[in-house]
């Protein structure tokens, strides 16, 4: 608890220690200046260090026509993804997700299989066999091999052991907050663990089975890329009821 | 057989020389084929037989679609090839390079058998014309279609199966195929491939992934580097150490073999082996931990060691270890080089009440470390420096050490002098060569300011050093150190309890730039530190406030204007923060008339412009031209052909194929914009010449380190205005008002033996809180080719006002500028109002700007009469890096002595200057200066000018165009650098070292009857000492006549000539010999050290007589024989009298003499002894560049060049 205590005064003096130097800095710097810049330079500074922009992601008008991902990373504002297409594949429909960055996220019946142009991308995820669907999965679980290239670092063929089970309850972990609690508790829930011993474990999946606009799907879905780098995936708009 | 080979190689070389492009591709083409052919008659087995597959491609699709059409969009493309026949001439030309290198590279040590099997396969594998795909994604090219290529005759798309291997390739041994094994990493594959003694002897590897990208990573304990792990298909190049194979060549290699598929690596050799998967080490390798000692530079925690942080770091550091806490500023300008600043305030000691009430001592101070050698297997790397140079000496110190790394551990030995080495626990090794150097005179503090060479290295001497161990837990780095420092001489009469001269720490590396440290120090004391690093080259800030730039799209053959030109105009303003003046359509070319303004990032401010441009203009459109003024003056015309910019911002376009979109020009006195009249009223627009505006902001001064306080401050509000009476003519002003500050501390006025043109700055900032700092009048001219002028007048500065005017030469891109400025100034009044006082000086100066090309580096000199009357130089030596942050120092010496100018001794500071587009989020002209002054005093003092000429017309900066926001952006598509030619750019001191060789061996081969012959005339020209001193002693004039002091300048002028030369002013030729006058004089300088050291020959004015020798102490430095005047004369005239025929040269260096002789500061033979020496370095020197005759050939990225030197 100590040890807690002392990181969040630790990161909270980060944070003060570059708010104050960037004020110095551009007080400096701006009496300094040959030419004054425009005046608004200490409001945009302040403004996106005091309150980094909220995201309008979760208000945002949407088109009908479209299917969106509300994706949810911790500490950053939630970013809005588009489904750009419906890859048939043998082991499942590819759904390839598109962010305004032209980021690309594939999913495969709710597990992310591939990414490209974020900070850590998988590359591209193999699986030994296809995991069992989310309705037919049996109550003691099951277990599969993973095989998946990460960038950057060209760590290829990274190879794991992978169990999956259901939950009965909500997963013991924050969820993304668009998801509203009655949502979460009509889920049904899945928790999935790279199992065998590696340095840097993986923190577990979870899965929320539902249904959505009519139909049975995998509604939400917490999935990390790495230890420290996890997405929280959510079918959006959750209810009709949404513009 | 690799004669054979490099016919071929050669014949498709010259074939390029005279065809048109296809004609060249065609001759590559059958090159390769006849290469193919005969690698299959030499070696005899087939070709590869490669897995890989690759339908044909439909002219004009793009790859991705191809991609899903014949793979699927789901297919593992992670060996994907995307190929064009074109890109083979480029890699043709890296592979000749390396295979040329590696027959004739006299520096590569591997036997003509081994030699010649790598040539031999490198041969023979093909040249597949591959390049780079930025994410081979066919869904994520769709989105990116700047990283898509559209595929064309000529290209080809080849997919292979994923290779379960990786092939390791060292000098001497077959391709190694070992299992790929998720995971591992270099070392593991060289353990597996070449055992764990052939592993040993790898220091650096390079590593070819299979998406045809390249890395090279340290692999040694003395060199480990984090690294990336060699994917699937990736081949490693691992020469070892002593092969001698130079970097570049490892480099150009290995990004050769980034075009191969891996089948073809390994079936082009029949002694390929296959081996298991190697075993994991367990532990990746880490880089070295670098952290600041309690001092700030790069150390342990008392004592520095011989690391170096990258070039462009910064550091602040604090720390405090009673009686002592510490704030250093630290930067590293060069690889080589650490400098920086310090406070040190002494807790229990008082600046004295007279001065400083009861504020504890302080004390500043300069610090500088050179990097001698950099580490390699067996040796450390090595270090010299001294702290507290130049300051009041308190701490004064200087030291060598050595620093050797093994994986996490970093063991450091030094040899400490002054502070470093009170515990004085060995010899003054110098004490050897003189006596004198075991006694430290004490700290000559007079002024401060200067150098105190007399006391370095003398005096105690104490061996210090320690280990640095990073520990598992990766922010944790620990330190054990033998302090050099026994605090039994600490000054201000402060010494320490010390019962341990061990002292322990640790440092917690929080975040990439914030470490905190600890330790236990003396025995007795705790130590706490903060230091902030970071790289001043790597700052930069996403522009998330900016508004999103237009997208890119096709031009639709119906565009009309989008908008009215008007709202053109105001888009390209939001977006890029000009003044535009214009815009006309006018058939094919749209023309934009701007006023830029002071951004240093206009690479990025033309794209924006350009942008809306596209999106606006109509389809007919082809070409715009931006017409760039700053302040009514042409800058730059830059030309962009619209298809070209929107075919390279819509597809990756292979590199041998891209035309340039984007041309700048000088801008033209009279520019060639659309007159009106021949235009459509709706096809032009003219905006309004800007006239009043306002702005305002915060403003901030202070003073650190005053005997008033550390800290003295004010805030306030400052407002900006200006009005222009037409672009070229304008009045600004500027209104502080102070709000907050605490200057009721602020007494002290600094004293002054000169006039007080600057030390009167308490006056100036606390007399009023409302001041009018500027209000100047300005009108700047253009007078064609380069010429600049500018006049103006009122109140110049906080402190001066006046008139002036200043004329500048600056070429387009030219690496030299030159201006004058000249102004009549009066002092204003202490409320920085309309009133003035009495003092008026007229101050100017010459200053010459040289890009000198060398590590982005930049000198400035001026000279000319500075506010006090006083008369002198300043240098500016500055380096300015890609983002456009400048780091630099400067120096004023004027003819004001030490006394005069007070503590000091002679103005000096160090600056770092920032454009705003760096740090904020917002795109925001301007560039503030941070300047750090360690005393304002009056000798030295320029007139601080609101615009120069050479800030206004930085357009005309060969940079100009490349200053950009560091770029974060993951690797493209057809990147241009991934497969062309590494050529190494030879240092500024590259060719000292090999030059040095031959110069020995040319002394060694001077003929005993030369030696014999010089040594005689030196002799009998002392016969003539006295008589002539006699001539001198009886010159009514005593050595200041005319005549003198003219002699006395030749050298400088000779010098200052050379250098002019060696700008490229007088062309190559004079360039080159300049070169060599240069470092003939260098060598002179040395050796006439030397001699004199060793020989200590009195002056004529000492009255010793001429035969009066003392050498062998430093004393012997100051020396008469031989005089330094004639040697370097001779030096720098003999090249150039050698190579262009100028005999007279000789005259005027002879005629250097005669000041020497007539100020009785050398003997006539001390002359002569001086002609000999520098005539022989200037000529010796001379024949070398004349040596390199014959014809040299060498390859480009894009030619073959021949040079043929002949007599």
């Amino acid at each position: 608890l100590l040890f807690l205590v002392r990181f969040s005064v630790l990161i909270f003096f980060e944070r003060l220690l570059r708010i104050c130097s960037l004020m110095l800095l551009s007080v400096g710097l701006y009496g300094c200046a040959a030419t004054s810049p425009a005046a608004d330079v200490f409001s945009t500074l302040i403004s996106n260090q005091l309150s980094p922009s909220q995201s309008s992601a979760m208000t945002a008008p949407l088109n009908s026509k479209f299917r969106y991902l509300l994706v949810d990373v911790e500490g950053r504002a939630p970013a809005l993804l588009v489904l750009g297409y419906l890859d048939p594949h043998p082991g499942g429909t590819v759904e390839v997700w598109y962010s305004a960055n032209r980021e690309v996220l594939k999913t495969q019946n709710g597990r992310i299989i591939a990414t490209a142009g974020l900070e850590l991308d998988w590359r591209a995820v193999r699986f030994s066999e296809t995991p069992p669907p989310w309705s037919e999965l049996p109550s003691k679980g099951a277990v599969f091999e993973r095989w998946r290239d990460e960038m950057p670092g060209y760590r290829d063929n990274i190879h794991e052991q992978m169990a999956i089970q259901p939950w009965p309850v909500e997963p013991p972990v924050s969820l993304s907050a668009a998801l509203p609690v009655n949502d979460a508790k009509n889920l049904r829930w899945f928790r999935e663990v790279a199992l065998g011993g590696s340095a840097n474990p993986l923190p577990p999946a979870w899965y929320g089975w539902g249904s959505h606009q009519g139909q049975d799907t995998l509604v939400y879905s917490q999935q990390c890329l790495s230890a420290s780098f996890c997405l929280r995936l959510l079918r959006w708009p959750v209810s009709q009821s949404q513009p | 057989v690799p004669l054979g080979f490099l016919l071929l190689e050669v014949a498709a070389l010259a074939g390029f020389a005279k065809s048109t492009v296809r004609g060249r591709l065609n001759a590559i083409a059958g090159a390769t084929a006849i290469i193919l052919v005969c690698s299959t008659a030499f070696y005899g087995h087939a070709a590869a037989q490669n897995m890989a597959f690759s339908p044909p491609i439909v002219p004009g699709e793009r790859l991705s679609d191809w991609l899903v059409r014949n793979a699927g969009s789901n297919a593992d493309t992670s060996t994907l090839h995307w190929r064009v026949s074109a890109e083979r001439a480029s890699q043709q030309r890296l592979r000749s390079a390396v295979v040329q290198s590696l027959q004739h590279d006299t520096n590569i040590t591997l036997s003509v058998e081994e030699r010649s099997n790598l040539a031999t396969w490198l041969l023979a594998l093909p040249l597949t014309g591959r390049l780079t795909v930025a994410i081979a994604d066919p869904r994520w090219l769709q989105s990116a279609p700047n990283q898509d290529p559209i595929l064309q005759e000529g290209h080809s798309v080849v997919l292979a199966p994923r290779s379960a291997t990786v092939t390791v390739i060292s000098d001497g041994a077959p391709p190694c195929i070992a299992r790929h094994i998720s995971g591992a990493l270099i070392g593991d594959y060289l353990r597996a491939c070449l055992g764990t003694s052939g592993d040993a002897q790898v220091d650096r590897a390079w590593v070819s992934q299979s998406d045809g990208r390249t890395a090279s990573y340290g692999v040694a304990p003395w060199t480990f580097e984090a690294q990336a792990q060699p994917g699937l298909g990736s081949v490693i190049w691992a020469p070892r150490r002593n092969s001698g194979i130079p970097f570049n060549v490892s480099d150009n290699l290995s990004r050769f073999l980034a075009t191969q598929l891996p089948g073809d690596i390994a079936s082009t050799s029949a002694r390929s082996q296959l081996v298991p998967g190697p075993t994991l080490a367990g532990t990746a390798p880490r880089p070295a931990q670098l952290t600041a000692s309690d001092w700030g530079e790069i150390g342990l925690l008392q004592t520095p060691t011989a690391r170096m942080a990258a070039a462009g770091d910064v550091r602040f550091q604090l720390s405090q270890v009673a009686p002592y806490t510490r704030g250093t500023v630290m930067f590293q300008p060069l690889d080589w080089l650490e400098a920086g600043f310090r406070y040190t305030d002494i807790s229990n000691r008082l600046y004295g009440a007279d001065i400083a009430g009861d504020q504890t001592f302080k004390d500043k101070s300069i610090d500088l470390k050179l990097r001698l050698r950099q580490e390699s297997q067996y040796w450390p790397q090595i270090a010299l420096g001294v702290r507290d140079l130049g300051g009041t000496g308190l701490f004064s110190a200087e030291y060598v050490v050595a620093s050797k790394r093994w994986g996490n551990w970093d063991a450091s030995l030094g040899l400490g002098w002054g502070y470093l080495g009170v515990r004085g626990n060995v010899n003054n090794p110098f004490g050897r060569l003189d006596q004198g150097f075991n006694s430290r005179p004490a700290a000559d503090v007079g002024n401060g300011g200067t150098v105190n060479l007399e006391a370095m290295f003398r005096g105690p001497t104490a061996v210090f050093g320690g280990l640095q161990w990073h520990s598992p837990y990766d922010p944790w780095v620990f330190k054990l150190e033998l302090d050099g420092n026994d605090y039994q001489r600490e000054p201000l009469n402060n010494n320490q309890q010390a019962t341990s001269p061990i002292n322990v720490g640790a440092v917690f590396r929080y975040s990439p730039n914030i470490d905190f440290s600890i330790g236990f120090e003396r025995g007795t004391r705790l130590m706490l530190g903060l230091t902030l690093h970071g790289g001043l080259n790597q700052v930069m800030s996403p522009k998330l406030l900016d508004p999103a730039l237009p997208l890119v799209r096709p031009v639709d053959p119906d565009q009309n204007p989008r908008h009215a030109l008007g709202e053109t105009a105001q888009a390209i303003e939001l977006y890029t923060g000009w003044s535009v003046r214009g815009i006309t359509h006018d058939q094919i070319t749209t023309t934009l008339v701007a006023e830029t303004g002071t951004a240093l990032h206009l690479q990025a401010r033309v794209e924006r412009a350009i942008r809306v441009l596209h999106r606006d203009a109509p389809a007919t459109s082809n070409r715009f031209v931006l017409l760039l003024r700053e302040r009514g003056l042409p800058m730059s015309q830059i030309t962009v052909e619209r298809q070209e910019w929107l075919a390279q911002h819509m597809s990756a376009e292979p590199p041998a194929l891209r035309l340039p979109a984007i041309e700048a020009l000088a801008g033209a006195a009279i520019q060639t914009e659309p007159a009106v009249s021949d235009v459509a009223p709706q096809n032009y627009w003219r905006g309004k010449q800007a006239g009043f505006s306002l702005g305002w902001g915060p403003s901030y001064t202070q003073s650190l380190g005053g005997p008033d306080g550390f800290l003295l401050y004010q805030l306030g509000l400052e407002a900006t205005a200006e009005y222009r009476f037409s672009d070229r003519t304008w009045l600004s002003g500027t209104l502080n008002q102070r709000l907050l500050d605490n200057y009721k501390n602020f007494n002290y006025t600094g004293p002054s033996e000169l006039p007080r043109v600057r030390t009167f700055i308490r006056e100036y900032l606390t007399t009023s809180a409302s001041t009018l700092p500027l209000l100047q009048l300005t009108h700047v001219a253009e007078m064609g080719n380069g010429h600049y002028f500018s006049a103006y007048g009122g109140m110049l500065e906080s402190m001066f006002g006046g008139v002036g005017a200043e004329w500048l030469y600056r070429p387009w891109r030219g690496p030299l500028a030159f201006g004058v400025d000249v102004n009549h100034v009066r002092q204003r009044d202490f409320a920085q109002n309309f009133a003035f006082r009495d003092y008026t000086a007229t101050t100017g100066h010459a200053t010459a700007y040289w890009d000198t090309g060398w590590n982005d580096v930049q000198i400035n000199l001026s000279v000319g009469r500075y506010l006090a009357g006083d008369v002198g130089g300043t240098v500016d030596v500055k380096r300015v890096f890609s983002n456009g942050i400048a780091l630099g120092a400067w120096a004023t010496k004027t003819n004001v002595s030490a006394e005069q100018f007070g503590e000091g001794s002679f103005d000096k500071g160090i600056y770092v200057s920032i454009p705003f587009d760096v740090m904020l989020p917002r795109s925001t002209a301007g560039i503030g200066t941070i300047a750090w002054n360690p005393l304002t005093r009056d000798g030295g003092a320029r007139l601080n000018r609101a615009f120069t000429l050479y800030d206004l017309t930085r357009q005309r900066d060969s940079r100009a165009l490349q200053w950009r926001e560091t770029d974060l952006q993951a690797n493209g598509s057809a990147e241009a650098r991934s497969y062309v030619l590494n050529e190494p750019r030879p240092g500024l001191f590259d060719g000292l070292g090999g030059t040095t060789r031959t110069l020995g061996r040319q002394i060694a081969d001077i003929p005993g009857s030369t030696w014999l012959w010089a040594g005689g005339a030196i002799l009998a020209s002392t016969l003539l000492d006295k008589s002539i001193d006699q001539w001198a002693q009886n010159s009514p004039e005593a050595g200041t006549s005319t005549l003198a002091n003219t002699s006395n300048g030749l050298p400088l002028a000779l010098a200052l000539g050379a250098g002019l030369m060696y700008t490229g002013i007088g062309g190559e030729a004079a360039q080159s010999t300049a070169e060599t006058a240069i470092k003939a004089a260098g060598y002179t300088l040395g050796a006439n050290l030397m001699t004199r050291f060793v020989v200590g020959r009195s002056r004529p004015y000492q009255e010793q007589g001429n035969g009066d020798f003392n050498g062998l102490n430093t004393t012997a430095l100051g020396s008469g024989f031989a005089s330094n005047h004639v040697a370097v004369a001779f030096a720098l005239a003999t090249p150039f009298a050698r190579q262009h025929d100028m005999p007279w040269l000789y005259a005027v260096a002879g005629a250097s003499a005669i000041g020497r002789i007539e100020q009785r500061d050398h003997w006539l033979s001390d002359t002569v002894a001086g002609a000999f020496m520098g005539y022989a370095f200037g000529a010796m020197l001379s024949e070398q560049q004349r040596g390199d005759k014959g014809m040299r050939l060498s390859v480009t990225p894009n030619s073959v060049v021949a040079n043929w030197t002949f007599k």
